[in-house]
């Protein structure tokens, strides 16, 4: 890392976050930069096993994973297996938008038939039932 | 910072193959991107008071119907056809 040069560490901060060192040297501020974390690395687990939504609570079978991530003045929270992408002002909003999505995608593919479901849909719905208690 | 007309972007959306589900929720309509008889991954939803759409909530709706914004925009503005829709999320393996 320190064989970069400074412009080179200026186009790799660009969408990244940093870690740096900051060294003393001779009475001058030295920050190094020691790590380095690319956007797509920039996320936070995020894991519930209960669902609350405003007509029913899901319980699960074993906890839901998913990325949680803050940017701007917002509060995300993504399942792309689901095709979830919930968002808030903060994390209770996005939580009950994340719970909103999980219940219309789970009510929706079990009112219909499965002649109705391209494959994928077929593939959420059957994960769907597994990890919901019921 | 794009700003979309909720009412046209519905209006556009439904143009290009999205159908309003027979589902509503309390605060959310809901669209869906039906092939062949058969519901997709492709579902997206609008709240009711119709506000404009701003650059998150643009986002958001391009990731949940499979496009980047770009394209989602050319959805909306009609240089993108259904057929060049049902091509992409084909290529993606959604349809």
């Amino acid at each position: 890392m320190n064989d970069l040069t400074e412009s080179d560490v200026e186009n790799k901060i660009q969408g990244s976050s940093q870690l740096a060192r900051v060294e003393f040297k001779e009475g001058q501020i030295s920050p190094v930069i020691i790590e380095l974390f690319d956007k797509k690395y920039n996320h936070v687990e995020y894991s519930t096993s209960t669902i609350v939504c405003t007509e029913r609570i899901y319980e699960l079978k074993f906890p839901l994973l998913s990325t949680m991530d803050k940017s701007d003045d917002k509060v995300t929270i993504e399942n792309s297996f689901l095709n979830i992408y919930a968002m808030g002002g903060n994390l209770t909003e996005a939580e009950a938008e994340f719970a909103e999505d999980f219940d219309y995608l789970f009510t929706r593919y079990n009112e219909l038939g499965e002649d109705q479901l391209t494959d994928n849909v077929k593939v959420v719905k059957a994960f769907l039932n597994h990890i919901v208690k019921l | 910072m794009a700003s979309l007309d909720q009412r046209s972007t519905i209006s556009n959306l439904a143009k290009k193959g999205f159908v309003l589900s027979q589902k509503k929720g309390k605060d959310h309509i809901w669209l869906e991107f039906w092939y062949n008889g058969k519901i997709s991954q492709a579902i997206t939803k609008f709240s009711h008071n119709y506000q404009d759409l701003d650059d998150h909530l643009i986002s958001r709706i391009s990731k949940q119907i499979f496009l980047n914004k770009i394209e989602f925009l050319d959805l909306v503005k009609c240089p993108l056809s259904q057929d060049g829709y049902v091509v992409i999320l084909k290529n993606k393996g959604i349809l």
